[in-house]
């Protein structure tokens, strides 16, 4: 197609041979040194004779000023650019003089070139420089680090230029001719002082917002004034520093003295900002909440931990999902709850019972089998035991999961299920073993541990616990009062499935003939005055909330707080939860070397999440990744919870029962799963990660911002070293970033709250 | 060691043993310490049936009589006759659950057994101890104790190590070159698999323990994120939970390329389920066919399934999962044949409990006595191992008559978890003594017979 195109143009224009001619100048828009030769060709169409004549500024052949340009296009510059350092280069057909073309020639001075600079080296401050060369024209001027300075026309090879140092080592020197074009290369020349400045002390911590006095020696001088400077924080005349209010990211700052002698040599030196208070307060809200952020951290800060209780006891409860079966919604409110809830110590406390009072969605699937269980324990966090107790008993989601609803006197269908007075006992109430006041296994004559209850036990209190069904009122009673599944609401007495005789529970008579609500408060009642109660509440709370190896006399504190509040009450929840987190033992800032507890995976990725202000997705959409760490959200396997208060760490006489979901294989696990957070689409860093971004080409301070930012400034010598090492071997920022966060937030010192 | 070791020293294991080190001993004379033979390989493989499982619904007599005494007492919950899969015993006709055809298979053709109405026991135990606590188990009948005290095999409350870790300690002279864990769980961190020596491991089935922060551009890079990792979870805190925090990842760190190894494909003839205990026992396959380039002599692993404590929907939920270990222990069984290893691995069962023989609505009670399975090449099969309950006698509940500990029909175990596991444990080459504590409580009987 394009070839026939061709052929037909060429036969239209042999087809037209009076056609008007043209000339075309090559090159055109060029440029020529001063005395420099360019050869121009002028090429001729539509005419029979191809010679041209050639002119400069329309003189032909040009002229001296001009240049001269011969027959056949040979243009040699003048020894000085024309005016505007531009002439206009133009050939006309011999044969038809109407044809012509011109073209534009810029004619520059020839290029300067720099040989050397004296003198070398050049002191700091101002100075004369003597620049030697080649082709300097008058008006040439001397370039210092790229800008001009005043400069004298010694001669074609010489120029004198005046200018001030003011940065040491290597400058650049060049030399510019006037007009367009002609600039030599750079030529270094060296900027050394002989004055050195220390900056006193080096390598110091300071607090926040305390003064540090820097003082500086001049060397090689009487003069030993310096001006201060600091990158961070501020610094008077006098040297007298002053850290930032409020921990930079950076964690650090650079204060620089320059000597006022030549206001160029300087001495620098780091102060590293510390943070006392920051632990005593991030270890508070670790144990108190889902972990510290700038905001919680600023508050109790303000108020003092005493006061900060108060405030969260009078808290509103965060909201559960209602009017909905599905159980996504239970999932995403228990995350959501402990994420981002404003009541935070009560969703700590929610999810401490959640462990003790167990339900699970593998067996209560839906979500209103579920909510009324967490709505009973939000309510209740700061309660009465005893009526948290009264209410789950009640509760017809644990109604079905432990199977008290429908559990019949004997004779009848079914009979009276023991699951749920065995579980009562056992878990929610006293455990197995009598126990002293210090949470110590009682033990007998024979040094065995004496058991809290029998069989029998366990089969009267079922017969106490005879004679609940669910409140069904769709559905129609059987003659009995029996009804199918309905989980809203507390189940309702079905008096005819009831045990009339009389119930002995732990020695104690439950009289005859009673309904079942009395039944079931006296056996709660029997319950809950156990002495048990206390010091097994006490220490399985005091392990979720501060440390898996309490000493007995911090579980005896705790159990006399559960049996009298101070005021006579037993079981008050929120006196408890106080004496817990205010005791000597959690307060102590520099604890034991078994003092801590493991962070669960929910309550490790939520700490993250917060100190980092990051967004996650619903946790519905990972609660499978949770799964494989062994804490699916309202999912434990077992009335057990997700790990067993008595677990001990493998090789070890310690407690740690959240060890048991961290096994190697959920420790990878969980590495992967929190290092999954630090990427967006695209695999770029969430937005919330820029500012450590913004920082990671400094490895120092990107180092020191993930130890104040989950470490609280404790972040252990071999952690920092490795860190250290690693980040220069990075390829970019974000590979900087997400190493710095996966070391430290996977290292032992941050998986556990210590 | 004293002779008495020896006792269930089989005759089959000292040929093995007397061959391999190419000379005649005698049994007086065998140092067990010495018998390490590094090409040979035995494996423990425990499938744990969380929950309860219901032995009585699981294997049922056929005998009329008995039988109508067991639909009698089990009421809604009784298997229909003609559903129950049939196998014989001396004892007389019994039938498996009708969901369990391979069991039904691998048990006419002599590569399974059922050990009948074996239970936690301090000592042998009749109705007469059954008022003295301190002749019983600590909390029979709750799930977390007992879930613990057929792990540990010991009838005491708390415990740090299980059985199949000290039986694999005490066969440490078969590991001296083991580069994998010998105690390995693939369903969590279980009690069973510690021993106070063994290198142990919990895994999960399919995961290589890869690091996603590890794949990494360039490799210097991923090779110094890698470094420093190692770094940080290798030093030494001066708070010891800290210190166990970074042992676990450390460990995981380390197992990664161990089982990376382990995934090398296989192609089974008899494909595994892709079910939770399919999944579960078919790693323990591919780790099993890399013994010996991992210098693993004996390995003890375990495996499980949940769900078992079918208090209510029984009919339903328990055949569904019998199914799955129906068809996940065949394949399984399958597996070892394939790799020429039927003889050196024997699966076997454990659960919480057994279940109440009388029905608690659609569903059964926690119990005590149950009976298991034992799975295997070197399994003496095709027999039921124990006297199994007469049905009639829970009808005539009597002293004479001990099948049952109460009118529930809980049954009254014959036979201890000590000597069903010690019958393993002397298999596998571990001293029972050591595994199981309490051994001594039965005397010679410490030997059910069922690994010949």
């Amino acid at each position: 197609m394009r070839s026939k195109i061709l052929v037909f143009l060429a036969c239209a224009l042999f087809a037209f041979p009076l056609l008007a001619a043209t000339v075309t100048i090559s090159p055109t828009s060029s440029t020529v040194a001063t005395s420099a030769a360019r050869q121009f060709t002028a090429t001729v169409t539509g005419a029979t004779d191809p010679s041209v004549t050639w002119s400069v500024n329309d003189v032909a052949g040009g002229n001296a000023a001009l240049g001269l340009i011969d027959a056949t296009g040979r243009y040699v510059a003048p020894a000085t650019p024309p005016a505007g350092y531009a002439v206009t280069v133009k050939a006309v057909s011999n044969e038809d003089p109407s044809a012509s073309h011109s073209t534009a020639l810029t004619v520059r001075w020839q290029t300067p070139s720099v040989s050397s600079v004296s003198p070398s080296p050049i002191a700091p401050g101002a100075f004369t420089i003597t620049v030697t060369g080649q082709r300097y024209v008058d008006g040439a001027v001397v370039q210092w680090n790229g800008a001009s300075l005043p400069t004298t026309f010694v001669s074609p090879t010489q120029l004198t230029a005046t200018g001030s140092a003011t940065q040491l080592g290597a400058n650049t020197v060049r030399v510019v001719n006037p007009g367009p074009g002609a600039t030599s290369s750079n030529f270094t020349a060296n900027v050394v002082t002989n004055l050195a400045v220390t900056v006193t002390p080096s390598a110091s911590t300071v607090p926040l917002g305390q003064p540090l006095q820097f003082a500086a020696s001049v060397a090689n001088t009487t003069n030993q004034s310096v001006n201060w400077s600091a990158s961070a924080g501020s610094i008077d005349a006098n040297g007298v520093y002053t850290a930032p209010a409020a921990m930079p990211l950076a964690g650090y700052a650079t204060i620089t003295a320059v000597s006022a002698q030549d206001n160029v040599t300087s001495g620098k030196t780091t102060v590293t900002f510390t943070d006392p208070d920051a632990v005593h307060y991030a270890r508070f809200l670790e144990q108190a909440t889902f972990g510290p952020t700038p905001q919680s951290m600023a508050r109790v800060r303000e108020i003092g931990i005493p006061a900060w209780l108060d405030e969260q006891f009078a808290k509103p409860e965060s909201p559960w999902p209602t009017n909905t079966t599905n159980r996504d919604h239970v999932i995403n409110a228990f995350f959501g709850n402990a994420l981002s809830g404003d009541d935070q110590l009560r969703q700590r406390v929610i999810f401490a019972l959640s462990e003790i009072v167990v339900i699970s969605r593998n067996k209560n699937t839906n979500a209103n089998e579920l909510v009324p269980w967490l709505q009973i324990l939000s309510r209740n966090a700061f309660g009465n035991y005893r009526t948290l107790l009264g209410e789950i008993t009640l509760d017809a989601g644990m109604g079905h999961y432990l199977d008290m609803v429908n559990s019949a006197r004997p004779g009848l269908a079914g009979g009276a299920n023991e699951n749920y007075p065995r579980e009562v006992m056992q878990l929610f109430s006293m455990g197995i073993h009598e126990l002293n006041a210090d949470g110590s296994v009682k033990l007998d004559a024979d040094g065995l541990p004496i058991p809290t209850y029998t069989q029998a036990d366990v089969q009267q209190l079922a017969l106490a616990f005879t004679g609940w069904t669910y409140n069904n009122s769709s559905n129609t009673p059987t003659a009995s009062g029996q009804r199918g599944a309905y989980y809203p609401g507390p189940m309702v007495p079905a008096p005819y499935y009831h045990d009339a005789g009389p119930k002995t529970v732990l020695g104690q008579l439950i009289p005859a003939g009673q309904t079942p609500l009395e039944d079931v408060n006296a056996g709660l009642d029997i319950l809950f005055q156990h002495p048990n109660v206390g010091p097994f509440i006490a220490t399985r709370l005091i392990r979720a909330l501060v440390t898996s190896n309490p000493s007995p006399q911090y579980i005896q504190r705790i159990a006399a707080k559960f049996d009298d509040n101070g005021q006579g009450v037993r079981g008050d929840l929120a006196a408890v939860v106080r004496a817990i987190l205010l005791d000597a033992e959690a307060r102590n800032d520099d604890p034991p070397s078994d003092f801590g507890r493991l962070r669960t995976p929910v309550q490790h990725t939520i700490a993250m999440v917060r100190a980092l202000g990051l967004t996650p997705t619903s946790a519905s959409n990972f609660d499978y990744l949770l799964a494989a760490m062994g804490e699916s959200i309202v999912n434990a396997p077992s009335v057990f919870g997700h790990y067993s208060p008595a677990f001990r760490i493998p090789k070890s006489p310690l407690y740690g029962p959240e060890f048991q979901i961290y096994s190697p294989t959920e420790a990878i696990n969980r590495a992967n799963f929190l290092h999954s957070f630090w990427s967006a689409s695209g695999g770029n860093l969430p937005a919330a990660l820029l500012p450590f971004n913004a920082i990671a080409s400094d490895a120092t301070a990107l180092t020191n911002a993930v130890d104040n930012t989950f470490l609280y400034g404790r972040m252990p010598a071999a952690t920092r070293a490795a860190i250290l090492q690693a980040l220069p071997l990075m390829y970019d920022n974000p590979q900087r970033v997400r190493t710095a966060l996966y070391l430290t937030l996977m290292s032992g010192d941050y998986l556990v709250q210590h | 060691m004293s002779n008495d070791h020896n006792d269930g020293f089989s005759r089959r294991q000292f040929l093995q043993l007397s061959a391999s080190f190419g000379v005649l001993a005698t049994l007086g004379n065998l140092d067990w310490a010495s018998a390490a033979t590094p090409d040979d390989y035995k494996a423990l493989v425990c499938v744990f049936l969380f929950g309860g499982n219901d032995g009585h619904n699981t294997i049922v007599p056929l005998d009329q009589v008995q039988y109508d005494a067991y639909a009698a007492a089990r009421g809604g919950l009784a298997l229909a006759r003609n559903t129950l899969l049939p196998v014989d015993d001396a004892q007389g006709p019994f039938g498996f659950h009708p969901l369990m055809p391979q069991t039904q298979d691998l048990y006419r053709t002599g590569r399974a057994a059922v050990v009948a109405n074996v239970g936690m026991l301090v000592g042998p135990t009749g109705w007469s101890d059954l008022g003295d606590p301190s002749k019983l188990p600590a909390n029979l009948r709750s799930h977390s104790d007992q879930v613990i005290q057929m792990q540990s095999g010991s009838p005491a409350g708390a415990a740090s190590s299980g059985w199949g870790g000290r039986a694999a300690d005490s066969v440490a002279s078969f590991n001296a070159t083991a580069a994998f864990p010998v105690s390995v769980s693939l369903s969590g961190s279980a009690l069973f698999c510690a021993g106070n020596s063994v290198p142990a491991a919990s895994l999960q089935p399919g995961n290589i323990l890869s690091q996603s922060a590890m794949s990494l551009w360039p490799q210097s890079a991923a090779d110094a994120r890698a470094a420093a990792q190692r770094q940080v979870v290798t030093q030494t805190s001066g708070n010891q939970l800290v210190n166990a925090a970074n042992k676990q990842l450390a460990g995981g760190i380390d197992l990664h390329p161990l089982l990376k190894q382990a995934q090398s494909s296989i192609t089974w003839n008899r494909p595994f389920p892709t079910t939770g205990l399919g999944r579960q026992l078919a790693d323990i396959a591919r780790i099993i066919s890399l013994h010996s380039q991992l210098g693993v002599g004996r390995q003890v692993f375990f495996a499980s399934l949940g769900g078992f404590d079918t208090h209510g929907t029984q009919s339903w939920n328990q055949g569904v999962l019998l199914q799955e270990v129906d068809n996940a222990v065949r394949a399984f069984y399958d597996a070892t044949d394939q790799l020429g290893l039927a003889q050196s691995v024997t699966t076997f069962t454990l659960s919480d409990f057994g279940r109440t023989l009388q029905p608690s609505g659609s569903g059964s009670d926690h119990g005590w006595g149950n009976h298991h399975l034992v799975v295997g090449g070197a399994v003496q099969g095709s027999r039921i191992y124990g006297q199994f309950p007469l049905m009639t006698n829970y009808a005539n509940l009597n002293a004479t008559a001990e099948d049952y500990a109460d009118t529930r029909g809980v049954l009254l175990p014959r036979q201890s978890l000590s000597q069903y596991g010690a019958t393993l444990a002397r298999w596998f080459g571990a001293d029972p003594n050591t595994t199981f504590a309490n051994l001594g409580n039965f005397g010679t009987a410490t030997d059910l017979g069922f690994m010949g």
